[in-house]
């Protein structure tokens, strides 16, 4: 039997072809192949439509693309090829507590950026901690601007808008109500704690046009989103 | 057509023949013999190696993060997993349940990485799975890749080399004698699509970039080192505050990106290599200056596969062609020390996995 030329691994000489061809191939094989190659080509087309750039083309093909990929080839690419952040993301938490008879406020603490320097720590294998903050932070900016836009519809919809909206973000807002619970527990060890809540802020950073401007340009933060009172969870772990 | 059917019909068969043939001619190319091996073992590798570092980044935190009390309760994680998507983890809220899977992933991690093979790759891609779903917020991307390609490396033979046994295994499968089996065809149609994926994804990434407008202005890497969840060196914020370098890591990120899938087509060895390597780098530098390890080692393992056999072989000829020179040009004694290790590894080379042995000439 002759093999095939494989001194490249990659595409046989021409002039080979016909000595291949000679050899005989099993009626499994032929058969493995025709069918292998179904699912290949069926791939290969819906992975080249769900990458490809939203066209009149792409949105009609999109369904069936999805329907070949999802759910375990879903994929997101998105994240290679950003447009970094400009801003920084801050996280000031509070906390609601019970004191004496009464119930204080405290004063607003910056949470974020401790978390964000984390990897510092260990750049060997740097914590993945920070994915949790942009989480958030992505979350509570989108919830942010969908809000704005739900302003400025009639009243008459507003509020079936702002449920709907509530809905698509509750996991999100329950994954912040256990999280920011466990940090103000941290934050604030032995206090009986009643309820927190997160306010999501944002300072650009400085542009690359002033990055050598004496004195350094103060850039403002914004706010971005404050979240209700949320009641404190015990028992989240630390 | 009726006039001639004798005609019709040669001419139906010569068609048939010749139709069969070319079906021959590309069933026997499919399973032939498998190919990419090399790529695939490391990437068997990196994967295995990045889990483990993904379990062991947050190995204390693993409860606050992972656990049946985490601040992603069961029944949020549940809720945020796509239809048809499991995670092993919701199964049950038992700490024991707990501790043994995460565990579990770790010890099947390691023998995931040295052994391979497919039952091995299977129960890899599972805990992967599942401990990925378990809490979506630390994924960064590569993991996403590693969830697809992790399905394609269980039809793949992934341990024919670096991994026990791996000799045997390649003369086996390397012999000139064998026939073409069903197998074969699996793991190469399988390998086409990872490197099929991986350059979807390169030339996506590049697509979008180029449409950035810091990445176009080339004032990206300026931004992104300076995210404080991404700085994680001053002297590299301020190398990347540099007009020209920042503007010249930014184009040259678009422009291997984009150049991926050609240079992969290309018939030219060394422009395969060179953006593959080049690719390499870059995620290299973006575990270590920007903190994402378990990411950049995922790439690394995906663009592996992308380069051929040969293309290991030369590179390794190479890198020992290179080390001769440097021996010979390095007079006295450290010379004589360096062409005695030279000399030592050079009949060493046979044994090792990167060998121009038997497959060669197959």
């Amino acid at each position: 039997m002759t093999a095939p030329d494989t001194s490249n691994d990659g595409e046989s000489l021409p002039h080979r072809h016909s000595a291949i061809a000679r050899v005989s191939v099993p009626v499994r094989v032929r058969l493995c192949v025709v069918l292998g190659m179904l699912p290949v080509l069926a791939f290969t087309a819906a992975c080249l439509v769900y990458n490809a750039p939203q066209s009149p083309a792409s949105v009609r093909l999109i369904g069936p693309a999805r329907q070949v990929l999802e759910p375990y080839f879903w994929q997101d690419w998105q994240l290679f090829g950003p447009t970094p952040g400009t801003s920084n993301d801050q996280v000031y938490l509070r906390a609601r507590i019970q004191y004496g008879g009464g119930v204080v406020e405290t004063a607003p603490v910056e949470v974020e950026k401790a978390i964000d320097e984390a990897p510092r720590g260990f750049r060997i294998n740097p914590t993945k901690l920070p994915g949790i903050m942009l989480a958030f932070d992505q979350a509570s900016s989108h919830y942010a601007s969908a809000a704005t836009r739900i302003k400025k519809l009639p009243a008459a919809q507003r509020k079936a808008a702002q449920a709907a909206l509530d809905k698509r973000y509750k996991t999100d807002f329950e994954e912040m109500q256990r999280f920011f619970s466990a940090r103000a527990h941290s934050l604030y060890p032995g206090a009986r704690i009643l309820a927190v809540q997160a306010t999501f802020k944002t300072q650009p950073i400085i542009p690359f046009s002033e990055r050598y401007e004496s004195p350094r340009p103060k850039e403002t933060i914004k706010g971005l989103l404050q979240t209700s009172w949320m009641p404190y969870v015990p028992g989240v772990a630390q | 057509m009726t006039r001639h059917p004798s005609r019709a019909m040669r001419t139906c068969k010569v068609a048939g023949a010749f139709l069969i043939a070319r079906l021959d001619g590309f069933a026997l190319r499919l399973a032939g013999r498998e190919r990419r091996l090399i790529g695939l073992a490391l990437m068997r590798l990196v994967i295995g190696f990045a889990t483990i570092l993904y379990c062991l980044a947050d190995y204390s935190n693993r409860q606050f993060l992972w656990g049946p009390h985490a601040y992603n309760s069961p029944s949020t994680a549940s809720g945020q997993i796509p239809g048809g998507g499991f995670s092993l983890y919701l199964l049950s809220d038992s700490q024991a349940w707990f501790e043994l899977l995460f565990h579990a992933t770790i010890l099947v991690s390691a023998a995931f990485m040295v052994f391979g093979g497919r039952m091995l790759t299977v129960v890899q891609a599972v805990l992967m799975w599942s401990l990925h779903y378990r809490n979506q917020d630390l994924l960064e991307g590569g993991d996403n890749l590693a969830q697809i390609l992790v399905i394609f490396l269980t039809f793949t033979v992934s341990n024919a080399y670096f991994a026990p046994g791996a000799k045997k295994r390649r003369e086996k499968l390397l012999a000139p004698d064998r026939t073409p089996a069903v197998s074969t065809v699996l793991h190469n149609l399988a390998t086409y699509l990872i490197v099929f994926q991986t350059a979807v994804l390169y030339f996506a990434a590049g697509y979008w970039k180029i449409f950035g407008k810091v990445w176009q202005d080339g004032v990206a890497m300026y931004y992104i080192s300076r995210e404080t969840e991404f700085h994680m060196s001053a002297r590299f914020a301020h190398v990347m505050g540099n007009a020209y370098l920042g503007t010249a890591v930014s184009y040259a990120t678009i422009a291997i990106e984009l150049a991926f899938p050609f240079a992969l087509l290309s018939s030219r060895a060394w422009l395969r290599k060179a953006n593959t390597l080049a690719l390499e780098a870059m995620h290299l530098g973006i575990a270590a200056f920007m903190g994402l390890v378990c990411f950049g080692l995922l790439m690394i393992g995906a663009d592996c596969v992308c380069l051929r056999d040969e293309d290991y072989r030369s590179l390794w000829r190479s890198l020992q062609a290179g080390r001769a020179r440097m021996a010979a040009n390095w007079p006295g004694e450290a010379g004589l020390r360096r062409a005695f290790l030279i000399g030592r590894s050079t009949p060493r080379m046979p044994g090792t996995p990167l060998r121009k042995g038997v497959h060669d000439h197959v």
